[in-house]
């Protein structure tokens, strides 16, 4: 192979942490070493080639990860296109266990050399880092899978044209525009995650998972108050193909978008008080995501985040006795989950996705688990939550799709409106904020109405609810059914050092709350 | 993966000769990061990680695109051109075209040192992490924290001959302190250039005494209350102020700093006489690059002088549409500090509630600049001069410029960090504040 030594900054010794030997200097060369549909004979040899070398340095587990993450961003602004990018970011790495101790080597630079010199270094950082090791790594078992898993899109966001995007991005703030709107940003975000694992247990699993973020916010500015108003698109970012963009009914969201931000100069504000209000999933998806799914992350529960993410009230001594919420309350988590942005078919650890109950009837009966975390609350197997965002991160627990499921009985939101004497419909998420344990929030939304004698009554505004979560949890008396059932979700769940982001969706039906703080947010600082 | 300053030229020059465009910029980014991250008393992942990274911005006539890839031989190379070239053609002409930066002069930067790219090589990070994990035991304490070793590179090549290059090191350390029952906990942050100025084992002592004194918080209630912010607290609210700031929100009417039937603040007090805040990448306080992604060179910008609004950011086009100066959004905050120290303040005070630092901060209202956010690890009491007992921590609803407003002293600045913007290097005092608005309790530790 012709190599041509880019010689590292001269005095530069690769950190070495951790560390024993010191990296080669050579790190790229002018021949194609790799691309997204490199030959699989040739990767399952370098991914052997990681392991055996790993092997041959003392591990007792390795596995080998090879990721390509592409994505396809465009924004626009009134009829400007701000920006058209797309990025793709290859790369490697190599986890081991050495004595018990993990070790972690990643590079984007993909070459025969490279995954043997970082097979190795993984374990040489492992051996180096044993005296840190209080308590020693082990993982509850999963079976061998050769596999490929694709997520079901039915038209491929990278092979439709740029300019039909941006055609239909400009139409949006066009729309906008023409029913007086002052401003109106929209863009799409399309992400194709490929990645290939391999183990020393005996898995070679490829998977292609597809994803996107489109969205628009619409602004209206009164010059002779000073004041202005925004309303942002009511659609989620999800686990599908370009068919999404293509079938979400933009105009009719635009539309509502600027009426509704309109009607906010004049919408009356909201009295400070003790109310019930029903949430629209476009809101409730965040509130189940920061209140249940946060708090049942196993590695938070027993500590391994509390310098970052924060610990959990949700402790593993109440496993099974928390009344976590009313008896509706049924909370699944799902990696499987059609539509989800966390689904796949296995996780970063190899282990094959499947649902549990998180809470059940009220009671909390589940955690999210890796192979690493799961012994600890006496499981014999993961659960699939393990996930790394990029190939030169750690996977680490992250979230699966949580849900919440829809009401048994026939009951719409019209109905649920109509049973509410004195309330707030709340749609679309706005700002959210919890503690670090996850007792505490504090939500608002994208638009208001105030309820009376089970009718819509008028538009209210700074509006912002709060409370804690098994109180609020438990006051909830109602959800609609499952024709009423619809995801949200994020493309940023953080959470790790150094920081990772992660896609997740939750899905529910409109549900009710009762007797809920509300804030009056205009009079916070008055 | 680093490459010194005549190797990337070298590579820049590379792809830019595959290049058909009318226009083109290359930016080359590269970075060697090694990490040790541990809870509940021992180590919990690692990791080394070296990358390399391209973006490749063709223009033809005003149309702009752009694609980023890190696979580096001859074919992908030109194949990351060509694509960028393939996307410009399907785009409309941009409406806020700008021209490429011509050369451009430079300051030096200063948020390099040598010493931090050695911090991790042999034991020594090691060594001084198994004595923190071992005084945690011996403390009957659960610590968690993050070192880290970050060195990297940057660099910049354009059609019209702009060449930038830069390096920088960040070296960190965080540390949080909980006690054995979980009710009480500590955290101390420090980022630095150089990693000789991070003591681990005495920052972590302070993070141990930290979480016995905030053991068995009592509640208070929510309300207003003068507050002695320290400089973890200050540097997420000054931070976040500053995400409020760009010209040209405030210019079209939908900004805090908007006025009335057009216009902005700038030229009024805003905030009390007492701050000066600037940004400045060349002081040794709190360095950082010293130009943006376009090259344009970054130099001293005050924001704030005696409580006056200077200048708001307004990037190229702005500027040039209003004929304005260009001002690149901060790259580090500086704000004025005294010689007043943390317990000299707190003798000072007769009622009052010691901060430490805030967690999960969110706009709640831009037009009011109101944030929500919740106090963690570690809130005082102060009664007649002492702290006098932990208290429970609390929600508030606050805006940045009100509690800038509202400063009665200030004390001493030192480099921190803040739960926000971690990567924005800061030097901030510890702020006395009259009227925080706390809203609510939380149970949470």
């Amino acid at each position: 192979m012709r190599r041509r030594n880019f010689i590292k900054y001269c005095s530069m010794a690769v950190p070495g942490a951790i560390i024993a030997s010191k990296m080669p200097t050579s790190f790229f060369h002018n021949e194609k070493s790799i691309h997204e549909n490199y030959d699989d004979e040739f990767i399952k040899r370098m991914a052997d080639l990681a392991i055996e070398t790993a092997k041959s340095n003392g591990a007792s587990y390795c596995d080998f990860r090879l990721s390509n993450f592409r994505s396809q961003q465009i924004s626009t602004r009134e009829a400007t296109v701000q920006n058209i990018s797309e990025n793709e970011n290859f790369g490697f790495s190599v986890r081991v266990i050495v004595n018990g101790t993990w070790g972690f080597a990643s590079s984007s630079n993909f070459m025969e050399d490279k995954v043997t010199s970082m097979s190795k270094f993984a374990c040489d950082i492992a051996k180096a880092n044993i005296k840190l090791q209080r308590a020693r790594v082990e993982l509850v078992p999963t079976k061998a899978y050769q596999d490929f898993w694709q997520t079901p899109i039915r038209k491929n966001s990278f092979e439709v044209s740029i300019d039909e995007k941006v055609n239909k991005l400009l139409s949006i703030n066009e729309k906008a525009k023409s029913l007086g709107a002052s401003f109106c940003s929209s863009s799409f975000w399309a992400v194709n995650e490929w990645k290939y694992f391999a183990s020393s247990e005996g898995s070679y699993i490829k998977q292609d998972l597809h994803r996107m973020l489109p969205g628009f916010q619409v602004s209206v500015v009164d010059k002779t108050t000073g004041k202005f108003e925004e309303r942002n698109s009511l659609a989620a970012p999800i686990g599908k193909g370009y068919e999404y963009f293509e079938e979400y009914d933009w105009m009719g969201d635009v539309e509502k978008a600027v009426e509704e931000t309109k009607m906010k100069f004049t919408a009356k504000s909201v009295e400070p008080g003790k109310k019930d209000i029903i949430l629209d999933p476009g809101n409730l998806w965040l509130t189940i995501h920061e209140s249940c799914g946060h708090p049942t992350e196993l590695d938070r529960a027993l500590g391994y985040e509390a310098n970052y993410a924060g610990t959990s009230f949700m402790t593993t001594n109440n496993l099974g006795k928390l009344k976590y919420g009313s008896d509706l309350i049924n909370l699944v988590a799902d990696r499987t989950q059609i539509d989800g942005l966390a689904t796949r078919g296995y996780d970063d650890d190899g282990v094959k996705t499947t649902e549990w109950h998180i809470i059940k009837n009220g009671l909390h009966v589940g955690y999210q688990t890796t192979r690493e975390m799961a012994r600890f609350i006496g499981e014999k197997e993961s659960n699939a939550c393990a996930y790394s965002d990029n190939w030169s991160h750690i996977p680490i627990q992250r979230m699966p799709n949580i849900s919440l499921k829809p009401g048994d009985k026939k009951l719409s939101l019209n109905d649920l409106i109509a049973d509410t004497e004195d309330g707030i419909y709340i749609i679309g998420n706005g700002s959210w904020s919890i503690d670090m344990q996850r007792y505490n929030f504090q939500f608002t939304g994208q638009a208001f109405y105030e309820i009376k004698n089970g009718k819509i009554n008028q538009m209210l505004r700074d509006v912002a609810y709060q409370g804690n979560t098994v109180d609020f949890w438990n006051s909830c008396d109602a959800i609609c059914d499952e024709s009423e059932y619809r995801l949200g979700g994020s493309f940023f769940c953080g959470k790790g050092e150094p920081g990772q982001v992660s896609p997740v969706s939750h899905g529910s039906s409109p549900a009710r709350f009762r007797k809920i703080k509300i804030l009056n947010t205009s009079k916070e600082i008055e | 993966m680093i490459l010194n300053e005549k190797y990337a030229k070298a590579l820049l020059e590379k792809v830019l000769a595959f290049s058909n465009a009318d226009g083109v910029q290359v930016n080359l980014r590269g970075s060697d990061q090694t990490n040790i991250r541990f809870a509940v008393n021992t180590m919990s992942t690692n990791g080394f990680s070296d990358g390399l990274s391209l973006t490749i911005s063709s223009r033809f006539g005003k149309k702009i695109g752009s694609v980023a890839t890190n696979k580096f031989d001859d074919s992908s190379l030109n194949e990351a051109v060509k694509k960028s070239e393939e996307v410009v053609k399907f785009s409309p002409d941009s409406k806020e075209y700008v021209e490429l930066l011509g050369p451009q002069t430079y300051n030096p930067f200063k948020n390099f040192s040598e010493t931090t790219s050695k911090w991790f090589e042999g034991q020594k990070a090691s060594d001084e992490l198994n004595d923190v994990i071992s005084a945690s035991i011996s403390n009957d304490v659960s610590s968690a924290g993050f070192l880290n070793n970050d060195i990297s590179f940057n660099s910049i090549l354009n059609s019209k001959g702009l060449f930038a290059y830069s390096m920088s090191s960040d070296s960190g350390f965080s540390i949080t302190v909980r006690t054995k029952e979980g009710n009480g906990s500590s955290r101390v942050e420090k980022r630095y250039v150089n990693s000789d100025s991070i003591k681990v084992t005495e920052l972590s002592n302070r993070a141990i005494d930290r979480s016995i004194l905030s053991k068995n918080p009592e509640e208070i209630s929510p309300g207003k209350y003068t507050v002695i912010l320290e400089p973890a607290a200050v540097a997420d609210m000054v931070s976040l102020g500053l995400n409020f700031m760009g010209a040209r929100g405030a210019d079209e009417g939908r900004s805090f700093f908007s006025v009335k039937d057009g216009g902005t603040m700038i030229g009024q007090e805003v905030v009390n006489s007492k701050v000066t805040i600037y940004t400045d990448p060349t002081d040794e306080l709190a360095p950082s690059n010293t130009f943006t992604s376009e090259g344009f060179p970054r130099s001293k910008t005050v924001w704030f002088e005696n409580g006056v609004l200077q200048n708001l950011h307004r990037d190229r086009y702005w500027a040039e549409k209003n004929n304005q100066t260009v001002i690149p959004y901060p790259s580090n905050i500086i704000m004025n500090g005294t010689e007043k120290s943390l317990e000299q303040m707190i003798a000072e005070t007769e009622n009052g509630i010691l901060v430490t630092r805030f967690w999960y901060i969110r706009t709640v209202s831009p037009k009011q600049m109101l944030l929500t956010g919740l106090t963690r690890d570690g809130i005082f009491e102060i009664k007649n001069g002492k702290i006098s007992r932990p208290v429970k921590n609390f929600r508030f609803n606050e805006s940045p410029m009100n509690i800038l407003k509202n400063v009665i002293d200030i004390g001493k600045a030192e480099k921190a960090t803040g739960s926000e913007n971690e990567s924005m290097q800061m030097f901030v005092p510890v702020l006395k504040v009259a009227n925080f608005n706390f809203s609510s309790l939380s149970d949470a530790i």
